[in-house]
């Protein structure tokens, strides 16, 4: 992935509210995650199934450190949980949004519920647009449910004379861990 | 403010020869809002950041242009076979085991919401914030029904809470001022006295959260769907749509015939225009896709029911008033409407479409009663058509929904208001006096 395309998804994520990190490697990433998971004073996380988030080893390192990770279930939802935590299926540069495919293990619901949420995005799966995107999943994936959800920035509503109140329904704070592959 | 009024009104008098006969009629209905200053003022306010949210993300975009002309070709395109593309879409969705209805009129409508409701044994269920349930008195018939129906988007369930109309395509309550809206939950909830609009809307927050943690049915107005692929699409940035179509187990979807795109190349573009206008970014918070029932996954509908709703937009087609029906419903026209920037939602007779647009769609659309009146809520400054991203030529439509009113409705008024024109004007002095009486009130 090229370096400006980068700059420009950083660039436009930051401008919607969201906050971001890059790392050199995975392992880098999966310490970062660490670090900021207990800067939160978050210790029970709401997340996909650690398997198919693509960092590895991430199951046994958020054990060790006291982290405990509830898959999502509808029916004993907590909606105290503070932190959410997923990767992203596609990041779109132009308009600085992520883009999640729900699939067995990987609900949307870590990324509406929680007050905040954590994605782990490798570099690569960031394209310049929207058209680029299409192209790929129209190759790759075209059988496929095209059911999916694009997050733009924190949650927030400006219904009363237009005040921005962020974290209406889904998250205040939207964090990202980028990382190279 | 008088003088605001009088200004309007020669305005209008420029434009229309026929003013004598419809001032009258909407006269009473501009006087609801324009004495009201605060109210005026947070109107002015909501279009002027509106507006120059509008032109600074347009301002940034490349090929603005062509995403203009992109969008109106998507519109066009489906308008022109619209029979056609809705059986596409219909054989579309079926595929993906949606269940397909029809609804020829707004009571239809309800009668399938309210059916399909019963058929699932519920009786209550959660909704989202679309121009298509208010036009079809949704909350009305579900009422009638014993059937409990919230809805979910803080600015409506504040319109609900304060009795009225939502008022604004995107912001219901966007003519409310935080005063009116904490004397309302203050009223309502007993809540203490606070005029800071994070406190209140986490006020409101917290219920509409706990409902929505306990949803079962929710019922969706469709912003856009996708011919070609069956995807209907959500947009909002609060995450009510993504959360309710992820958490309800039935979602009934409402779809206006007209809002549909060919293909999803065309509802990409779409989507970007709408945000672009309503918004001023280039994609809301959450752009929510739907396209089949998942009973197997942990997250999104069982069963998913389509409504297509078309309520007289084939026969607006007919009439040749089909350019009006290109309308995204953004409300980029209403931000810079020097008329409704006066008289708010309110003035447009508590009809579900507001502003410019409103004043061609409602009497088109739900009430013939209402053309004289709203036909002449037009200032004829323009600014309409040139914020409108595809292109909707509003003047135009309102002269020729003039023309339309003069023909059907032949003014039988107009000879008594010009005989006591033409007495008036033959009396200089006395006309004098007159205007000088006029603009002192």
């Amino acid at each position: 992935m090229s370096e400006p395309i980068i700059k420009t998804f950083i660039n436009a994520w930051t401008r919607w509210g969201g906050t971001w990190e890059r790392w050199e490697n995975p392992i880098a990433a999966r310490l970062a995650l660490l670090r900021y998971l207990q800067d939160q004073h978050r210790m029970e996380i709401l997340s996909w199934q650690v398997e198919l988030l693509p960092i590895p080893g991430l199951a046994a390192a958020l054990n060790d450190a006291g982290f405990k990770l509830f898959p999502p279930d509808r029916r004993r939802l907590n909606p105290d949980l503070a932190m959410g935590l997923t990767a992203a299926d596609a990041a779109l540069a132009d308009n600085g949004s992520v883009i999640l495919v729900p699939a067995q293990g990987r609900s949307w619901l870590p990324a509406l519920i929680p007050i905040g949420h954590v994605i782990l995005l490798p570099v690569n799966r960031i394209y310049a647009d929207m058209a680029a995107w299409r192209g790929d999943w129209r190759r790759t994936r075209a059988d496929e449910s095209l059911r999916t959800l694009i997050i733009t920035g924190p949650s927030f509503s400006d219904d009363i004379e237009r005040h921005k109140h962020f974290g209406m329904f889904g998250p205040r704070r939207t964090h990202i861990i980028l990382f190279d592959v | 403010m008088v003088e605001s009024v009088v200004f309007l009104r020669q305005i209008h008098f420029r434009q229309t020869p026929d003013f004598w006969t419809k001032s009258a009629k909407c006269w009473k209905i501009e006087r609801m809002m324009i004495s009201d200053q605060r109210t005026r003022h947070t109107l002015h306010r909501l279009g002027n950041l509106t507006t120059a949210a509008r032109n600074d993300a347009w301002s940034r975009v490349k090929n603005a242009e062509a995403l203009k002309q992109q969008a109106i070709h998507a519109r066009d395109r489906v308008l022109a076979d619209l029979p056609a593309y809705l059986a596409r879409l219909e054989t579309a969705t079926r595929a993906h085991d949606v269940a397909v209805l029809h609804a020829g009129d707004a009571q239809e409508a309800n009668r399938l919401v309210i059916q399909t409701m019963r058929g699932l044994g519920v009786t209550d269920a959660l909704r989202n914030h679309h121009p298509l349930l208010d036009e079809i008195q949704l909350d009305r018939a579900a009422k009638a029904n014993a059937i409990q129906l919230t809805p979910l988007h803080p600015g409506d369930y504040l319109a609900q809470l304060a009795d009225e109309r939502p008022g604004h395509p995107i912001w219901p309550v966007g003519h409310l001022t935080v005063e009116a809206i904490s004397a309302t939950l203050q009223q309502k909830w007993r809540i203490p006295e606070t005029y800071n609009p994070d406190h209140l809307t986490s006020t409101v927050r917290m219920p509409l959260r706990r409902a929505l943690l306990r949803t079962h049915t929710a019922i969706l107005g469709v912003t856009f769907a996708a011919v070609e692929e069956g995807v209907f699409v959500l947009l909002d940035n609060d995450g009510h749509n993504a959360s309710l179509t992820s958490l309800a187990r039935h979602v009934i979807l409402l779809l206006s015939i007209e809002q549909i795109a060919a293909d999803i190349d065309d509802l990409d573009a779409l989507i970007q225009v709408f945000a672009l206008s309503a918004w001023g970014r280039p994609l809301p918070a959450y752009v929510t896709h739907l396209q089949r029932p998942a009973p197997r996954e942990i997250d999104g509908p069982r069963t998913i029911h389509l409504i297509l709703v078309d309520n007289r937009r084939t026969k607006i087609i007919e009439e040749g008033f089909g350019q009006a029906l290109r309308c995204i419903q953004c409300g980029a026209c209403h931000s810079v409407c020097p008329v409704y920037q006066q008289i708010g939602g309110r003035g447009y007779a508590n009809s579900p479409y507001t502003g410019p647009i409103g004043a061609v769609i409602n009497p088109l659309l739900l009430r013939p009663d209402l053309g004289e009146a709203q036909a002449a809520l037009c200032a004829g400054s323009g600014g309409c058509q040139d914020a409108c991203p595809v292109a909707i030529p509003i003047p135009d439509l309102i002269h020729a929904q003039r023309i339309r009113l003069a023909q059907t409705h032949p003014p039988n008024d107009d000879k008594r208001y010009f005989s006591v024109w033409r007495r008036l004007i033959s009396r200089p002095r006395f006309f004098r006096s007159y205007i000088r009486r006029s603009y002192r009130k």
